[in-house]
């Protein structure tokens, strides 16, 4: 199910599906954050992971009604990250990648911060 | 006298040299490792929006130059004296939590993630745009053989955010997770079998930039 927020209104989506019990936002957009607050169910719950520093806007009325909440979170401790890789190996999950050479640091900055990398960019040593 | 067992004793790295500065490929000398500390001979480092906080200079207190990178695959090429649990030739990571005291109150509850002197590889110290890196033990992370170097890179950082959120989120299978943004963390977060994707509209300025997300 892929939601375009630019023709529709995703939390309004959202709440067609009965509301989502946990929206987990990934791309740093404070505006985009605080719409979708409107799209978290009873006891949903907002994860902030993207890293922006303008304010998520919204009401006490809009986590009160439904009991609702926001939370950040920040990756994990070493065995948090081996449970990551664990995961990865049992359930076939990878990133998508484009490579570089440690001499395209630059270009592949670059694409990270243009947003047209796909998906994450890998610098790759000789 | 034949020169044919020279060791090498430079690397190249990308370092920042100041806040806003390009990259500047640079000859340096390999570090060595310090008590509690491996040296890891690097073959991938992904390249995450958090190293604008180095390149950019949006974190305080970073002393320039410095070397960005903090989801960093290899294996271990040195042991500095303590390190009893790790090898020279095992596989390793770092990712972003780069080092936590072991003293302060939060250590001492097994909260390793909230130290309160916490260290990030290339913001605290240099990071994974090097060929070889130095690491305190406790920020390492073993790395099995089935997943690539390129493909666990970007898990150190990115994978376990999104992993470690959505665990910890309480929805349980059946139940409505949505994901906003699909770019370095949303693209994998949504690979975790979750319901629905969001694109996110343009953003304002992050760090002066855009977004992960699809344009």
């Amino acid at each position: 199910m892929y939601i375009d927020s630019e023709l529709e209104n995703e939390a309004e989506a959202l709440r067609k599906m009965g509301g989502a019990k946990t929206i987990i936002a990934t791309a740093p957009n404070s505006k985009s954050m605080s719409d979708l607050v409107g799209g978290l169910g009873p006891n949903g719950k907002l994860i902030v992971v993207g890293v922006e520093f303008a304010a998520i806007e919204v009401t006490p009325v809009q986590l009160i009604m439904g009991g609702k909440s926001i939370q950040g979170w920040n990756t994990g401790a070493p065995a948090d990250a081996e449970d990551t890789l664990r995961f990865a190996e049992l359930s076939g999950v990878r990133p998508m990648i484009e490579t570089y050479p440690l001499e395209g640091a630059a270009e592949a900055y670059a694409r990270m911060m243009s947003g047209t990398a796909r998906f994450r960019a890998v610098i790759a040593m000789k | 006298m034949a020169n044919a067992a020279v060791q090498v004793t430079t690397m190249k790295a990308a370092l920042v040299s100041a806040p806003g500065e390009d990259f500047q490929i640079v000859e340096r000398e390999i570090p060595k490792t310090g008590p509690g500390e491996v040296r890891i001979k690097v073959h991938a480092c992904g390249v995450c929006h958090s190293d604008a906080l180095t390149k950019e200079g949006s974190w305080p207190g970073i002393q320039y130059p410095r070397i960005p990178g903090h989801e960093v695959v290899g294996f271990v090429d040195e042991i500095g004296s303590g390190v009893s649990m790790w090898r020279v030739g095992q596989r390793v990571g770092v990712g972003w939590h780069g080092g936590h005291d072991n003293t302060c109150c939060e250590c001492r509850r097994g909260d390793y993630r909230n130290c309160h002197n916490l260290r990030i590889p290339g913001i605290s110290y240099d990071g994974g745009y090097q060929e070889y890196m130095i690491a305190p033990v406790e920020a390492l992370v073993a790395v099995p053989d089935t997943l690539s170097d390129v493909e666990a890179a970007p898990l150190l950082c990115a994978g376990v955010t999104t992993y470690n959120a959505l665990r910890h989120s309480g929805a349980s299978p059946g139940e409505l997770v949505a994901v906003q943004g699909i770019g370095g963390l949303g693209h994998l977060e949504s690979s975790l079998r979750t319901g629905s994707v969001i694109r996110s509209p343009q953003s304002g300025a992050v760090l002066k930039r855009p977004r992960w997300h699809e344009n």
